[in-house]
C-alpha cells in the first residue's frame, strides 16, 4: 500500500530543512577579510606558492597553466611557478617530479629569454642531482652537463656562480680525493672569472668547509674565509661564529697574531656575541705572554 | 486517532522547530552585529583583538594601560579603532589559537604560541611576514615623542633608526630563521634566570649559622661541608677562611659562591629540622627543567666536555657529535666532569621538596611565596608575582624582602672551582612576547601601527614598568626590582655544551630518565653509565642509528632547503631586489654544506676511516 503523505507534512519537513539549511547559512563566516573570493586562480596559486602551502599552489595554479599558450604574456611565470609547485609538492613521488621536469623542459624548449631558460635548467638540474623520492634515481652525468651548460652560457654573475657551486658540489659528493679536487679547481676557476661579485664571499666559504672538513687543511680554509671576510660573508647574522672559528685555525696553524685581530673583532664588533667572554680572555692570556707587543684586552660591553 | 484526541496533545516537534529558529535567529543576529561591527561605514568601532598568555600579575594592566593611551590618541579615534585583550590561561592557550587560525577567526594580533600547526614554514600561512616594515621608522619614536632628559644621541638614534634597530637584540626575537623573515614584534624582556632569596629567611639561616659555627663541637651537617682530602680524594665544598666568615657575618648578603651556597642550603635544612619547620626546604623546584638551577650547572660542566667535541664546522655542539665523541674516546662515563656534575646534582636534589618531580610552576612559586622556601629559581616572568606575593601576605610576620642574584660559580678554592669558570653567557639573549598579526586580519595597517606605538621608547618602558619586567627597546630604563634579570655577558655560549637534551629522541629520553633516578638516588650512577653504553651500543637505537638518522634528516633538510630555495628564486623574479638577492645567496651557502648529509658522509669517513657509513 503506498503511504498517504499529507500536504502539512511535506510543508513540515520543507520548513525544518529550510531552517536548518538557513542556519548553516547565516552561521558562514560573514566576511572575507583578504579578498580571497576576488583573486583568480594564478594569484590564488602565486600567493600559495609564496607562502610555501605547495599543494594549494598546485591546486590553483593547474587550472591556469594547461588553459595558457606559450605566446601568453603570464605563461612563462605560471609555468614556472607550477613546475616549481609540482617538484615541491607532498608527497615527493614520480608523478610530481616527472610533470616538473617536463614542465622545465617546456620552458627550456620555449622561445623565451635566456634567464628564464636559465632558471628552468638550473632547477632540472637540481632534479637529476638528488633523490627527491625512495627509489628515485640520481642522474650525476646530466646534472653535470646542465650545469655546464648555464656555466658556457654565464661564465660570470649569478648564474654562473650558481651553476658553478652545483657543479663542484657534485664532484664533492663522491668522497674521493680526486673528485674533491676537481670541486676545489671549478669553485676556484668561478672565482678568478668573477671576484667582485657578491657571490664569492659564497665560493670561499664553500671552499674554505671544503678544505677543513675533506682536507684538514686549516691554513687553506683560514685563507679563504679571509677571503670571504672582506667580501661579506654569507650569512651577516653568523659573523662572530664565523670569526670564532677563523681565529681557533690561526691558532692551530700558530698565527697567534691574526687569532687576536679576530678575537678583538669579536669582542668590539659584536657585543652581543656569546663568545665575547672567550675571546676576551684569549687576548689577555696573549697580552700576558707577550707583554713586549703593548696588547691590551678589549673589554666587553654590557647592557 | 480522533480528531479531539489531536488537538488535546502538544505536538512535540513544534518544540524542536521553535529551538531551531530561536538557534537561527540568534545566529543571523550575531552575523548582523558581526558585520556592523567590522564591516560597516568608516564611523564604525573596529576593534583589534590582542590574545596571549602572559597572566602573570600586572601584565594584563599594563597592556590595558598601553592600550587605553593608543585608543585615546586620535587619529586612533578618529579612525574607530579600539584595542582590546584577549588574556588565555596557557593551558588551553594553543587550542584555542589552533581552531581560530583555523577557522579563520583569530585575533587580529597573537602571542604566536608554539603548536606543531605553525611549526618551520606553515607559521607564514597563518601570520602576515613583517619583514618588509621593519626597515622603516618607527613613527612613534619621532623626537617630540621622546622625553627631553633623554641623551640627544640616543633621542637622534631612536628618531632615525629603522624599526628593528630600536630593539635591544636587534628584533631577534621577531626571526624566523626557516623563513628568513620576521613574523612578530617582541614587547617585553623576561631576562636571565636567576635566584629569589627569602631575605628574612637568609637571616634566619645564617644566625642559626653563626651558632652552629660557634659551636665547640661543630654538628655532623656542617662538619661535612668543610673542604678535605679523604683517602686521596676530594670531600666537602668549601674551606673555613675569612671570606666565608665575613659572609657569615653579613645578614643582608646572599651566597656569593657556590660553597656558600651549598653552606647555607645545608644550614637552612639544618634549621628546618631543629625548629621542626616541616614545609621549609632550601630551595622550592618542580617539574620544569628552566627552574632548576642543576640544569645551569649541567651546562657549565659539560662545556669542558665540549672543546673537544666540535666537528662538523657548525656552531655549536650536536648530539651526535656529543655522544659519538664517547666512541671517540673523547669522554667516557669516568670523565671527570661528567662525574662531577652528577655529584652536584645529586647533592642539590637534598635540597628540593620531596617528590620535586610532581610539583608545577605554580606550586613551586607558591611555595617560596608562603615562605616555605628560602630559595626559588626562575626567570623574570614570574618576579612581579613573588614581589607581590611576598610583600602582601596578610600576616605581617609573614611578609618578606626578596633579593635576585645570579646562579653562584665556585671559588677557585672550592670545590669544582678548578673546573668550571663561567656559567652560559646571555650575550644573545632574544626579547619576549612577541606578537604577530593574524595574516587574514582586516586590520593589518592598525595592528602594525598599535605594535610601533607599544614598542616605541616611551611606551615600552612605562608598559613594562608597570608589566614590572625588562622593556625591549633601546634606550628604555628598566626598574629597579627587575635590574637582577639584566643579561650578563660574561660566559661561555651555552650551544658550545655537550647537552643531552639536543640528541635524538630515543637517546634523550633514555639520558633524561636515567639520569633522573641517579639524581634522586633510585640508580647507581654505574648502572646508569653501563645501561646507558649498552643502549647507545645498540644496532637499532644506539649511535650507528643516530648517524643514519642525522644523514636522513640533513637529507630532509636540503629538501626542504631546496623549496625556500624554490620559492626565494620565485620572489626574486617577481621583484628583485637586493634584501631577497642576500637571502637568497644565504640559503643557498646553507644547502651546499647541508647538501645530501654529504658533510656528515665527509666527517664520518674521517672519524671512523676503516668502517662504512651506518646502514640500518
Amino acid at each position: 500500500m503506498i503511504p498517504r503523505i499529507s500536504i502539512y507534512k511535506l510543508l513540515y519537513k520543507s520548513l525544518v530543512i529550510g531552517v536548518i539549511a538557513s542556519c548553516f547559512a547565516g552561521c558562514g563566516s560573514p566576511d572575507d577579510p583578504t579578498g580571497e573570493a576576488l583573486l583568480t586562480p594564478t594569484e590564488k596559486g602565486l600567493s600559495a606558492l609564496k607562502m610555501f602551502d605547495y599543494d594549494e599552489a598546485y591546486q590553483q595554479l593547474s587550472k591556469v597553466q594547461p588553459t595558457l599558450a606559450p605566446t601568453d604574456p603570464q605563461w612563462l611565470e605560471v609555468t614556472f611557478a607550477y613546475a616549481l609547485a609540482s617538484w615541491h609538492r607532498p608527497p615527493p613521488n614520480q608523478r610530481n617530479i616527472d610533470q616538473a621536469a617536463q614542465l622545465f623542459n617546456e620552458m627550456i624548449n620555449a622561445k623565451v629569454s635566456e634567464e628564464w631558460k636559465t632558471r628552468a635548467q638550473l632547477s632540472l638540474a637540481r632534479i637529476y642531482e638528488v633523490d627527491d623520492y625512495i627509489g628515485d634515481k640520481v642522474d650525476l652525468a646530466k646534472a653535470r652537463e646542465i650545469y655546464r651548460q648555464v656555466q658556457n652560457r654565464y661564465p660570470t654573475g649569478d648564474f654562473g656562480y650558481q651553476a658553478s657551486l652545483r657543479l663542484a658540489q657534485t664532484y664533492v659528493q663522491e668522497l674521493e680525493p680526486k673528485a674533491i679536487e676537481q670541486g676545489i679547481d671549478i669553485v676556484r676557476e668561478q672565482i678568478a672569472r668573477d671576484p667582485e661579485s657578491p657571490w664569492a664571499a659564497v665560493a670561499y666559504q664553500f671552499l674554505g668547509d671544503i678544505y677543513i672538513q675533506a682536507n684538514g687543511d686549516a691554513a687553506a680554509a683560514l685563507k679563504a674565509y679571509q677571503m670571504a671576510e672582506k667580501i661579506g660573508f654569507s650569512n651577516n647574522s653568523r659573523t662572530d661564529a664565523y670569526l670564532w672559528r677563523m681565529a681557533g685555525w690561526a691558532k692551530q696553524i700558530g698565527e697567534e697574531p691574526e687569532a687576536v685581530r679576530l678575537w678583538t673583532h669579536i669582542v668590539e664588533e659584536f657585543p652581543r656575541s656569546p663568545y665575547g667572554t672567550l675571546s676576551r680572555d684569549n687576548v689577555r692570556e696573549y697580552a700576558l705572554q707577550y707583554p713586549e707587543k703593548g696588547i691590551t684586552a678589549p673589554e666587553l660591553k654590557t647592557w | 486517532m480522533s480528531k479531539e484526541e489531536g488537538k488535546k496533545g502538544f505536538n512535540w516537534n513544534w518544540l524542536a522547530i521553535a529551538a531551531l529558529i530561536i538557534a537561527y535567529a540568534f545566529s543571523a543576529g550575531r552575523f548582523f552585529v558581526y558585520s556592523a561591527q567590522n564591516n560597516g561605514d568608516a564611523n564604525s568601532k573596529k576593534t583589534i583583538r590582542v590574545a596571549h598568555w602572559q597572566l602573570e600579575p600586572g601584565y594584563r594592566e599594563a597592556l590595558d594601560w598601553a592600550m587605553n593611551e593608543y585608543n585615546n590618541l586620535p587619529h586612533v579615534k578618529e579612525a574607530g579603532i579600539e584595542v582590546v585583550q584577549i588574556p588565555l590561561p596557557q593551558s588551553v592557550y594553543n587550542q584555542f589559537m589552533n581552531v581560530h587560525l583555523i577557522s579563520g577567526t583569530a585575533p587580529d594580533i597573537s602571542a604566536a604560541g608554539n603548536t606543531k600547526l605553525i611549526q618551520g614554514n606553515a607559521i607564514g600561512r597563518f601570520y602576515a611576514s613583517v619583514g618588509e616594515y621593519v626597515n622603516q621608522v618607527n613613527p612613534y619614536n619621532s623626537v617630540e615623542k621622546l622625553s627631553p632628559d633623554l641623551d640627544p644621541e640616543l633621542r637622534e638614534y631612536l628618531a632615525n633608526a629603522s624599526w628593528k634597530d630600536t630593539f635591544l637584540d636587534g628584533m631577534e626575537g621577531g626571526w624566523r630563521q626557516e623563513l628568513n623573515d620576521y613574523y612578530s614584534i617582541p614587547i617585553s624582556n623576561a631576562g636571565g634566570m636567576r635566584l629569589y632569596y627569602n631575605m628574612s629567611l637568609l637571616k634566619k639561616g645564617k644566625t642559626f649559622l653563626r651558632e652552629a659555627l660557634a659551636k665547640k663541637s661543630q654538628p655532623e651537617w656542617l662538619k661535612q661541608v668543610w673542604l678535605r682530602e679523604v683517602d686521596g680524594s676530594q670531600q666537602g665544598y668549601l674551606p673555613d677562611n675569612e671570606r666565608l666568615r665575613k659572609w657569615v657575618a653579613n645578614d643582608d648578603e646572599v651566597p656569593q659562591t657556590m660553597g656558600q651556597l651549598i653552606l647555607y642550603c645545608f644550614s637552612i635544612k639544618a634549621m628546618a629540622k631543629a625548629k621542626n619547620m616541616e614545609y621549609l626546604v632550601p630551595i622550592s623546584v618542580g617539574n620544569s627543567s628552566s627552574g632548576d638551577p642543576v640544569f645551569r650547572y649541567q651546562n657549565a660542566f659539560f662545556n669542558i666536555l665540549g672543546k673537544d667535541l666540535e666537528y662538523d664546522g657548525n656552531t655549536g655542539i650536536s648530539g651526535l657529535e656529543a655522544f659519538d665523541g664517547l666512541y671517540r674516546n673523547q669522554w667516557n662515563f669516568d670523565s671527570k666532569p661528567m662525574k662531577a656534575y652528577f655529584e652536584v646534582a645529586k647533592l642539590f636534589t637534598q635540597f628540593y621538596p620531596v617528590g620535586y618531580l610532581g610539583l608545577d610552576r605554580e606550586q613551586t612559586q607558591r611555595r617560596f611565596v608562603l615562605g616555605d622556601a628560602a630559595i626559588f629559581s626562575s626567570g623574570g616572568w614570574d618576579a612581579a608575582g613573588v614581589f607581590k606575593g611576598a610583600s602582601e601576605s596578610n600576616s605581617e610576620e609573614k611578609r618578606f624582602k626578596v633579593s635576585i642574584a645570579p646562579p653562584t660559580m665556585p671559588a677557585p678554592d672550592e670545590r669544582w672551582g678548578d673546573m668550571i669558570k663561567y656559567m652560559p653567557s646571555e650575550a644573545n639573549f632574544k626579547t619576549g612576547v612577541p606578537l604577530s598579526i593574524n595574516k587574514q586580519t582586516q586590520h593589518l595597517d592598525w595592528a602594525l601601527d598599535f605594535l610601533m606605538f607599544i614598542s616605541s621608547q616611551p611606551v615600552n618602558e612605562e608598559f613594562n614598568r608597570i608589566a614590572a619586567w625588562l622593556p625591549a627597546t633601546v634606550g628604555s630604563e628598566t626598574i629597579e626590582s627587575m635590574r637582577g634579570f639584566e643579561p650578563i655577558v660574561e660566559g661561555f655560549p651555552s650551544y658550545e655544551s655537550f647537552n643531552p637534551d639536543n640528541s635524538r629522541a630515543a637517546i634523550k629520553s633514555q639520558w633524561s630518565g636515567m639520569s633522573k633516578l641517579v639524581i634522586t638516588g633510585g640508580m647507581d650512577y654505574e648502572e646508569f653509565a653501563s645501561k646507558m653504553t649498552s643502549f647507545l651500543d645498540s644496532q637499532r637505537q644506539g649511535i650507528k642509528a643516530y648517524w643514519f638518522h642525522d644523514r636522513q634528516g640533513i637529507k630532509d633538510r636540503t629538501r626542504a632547503l631546496d623549496r625556500t630555495l624554490s620559492v626565494e628564486e620565485l620572489n626574486l623574479t617577481l621583484d628583485d631586489n637586493a634584501k631577497s638577492a642576500e637571502r637568497f645567496r644565504s640559503l643557498f651557502y646553507q644547502s651546499l654544506t647541508d647538501d645530501e648529509g654529504v658533510n656528515l658522509e665527509m666527517i664520518w669517513r674521517k672519524l671512523h676511516p676503516d668502517q662504512p657509513f651506518p646502514t640500518l
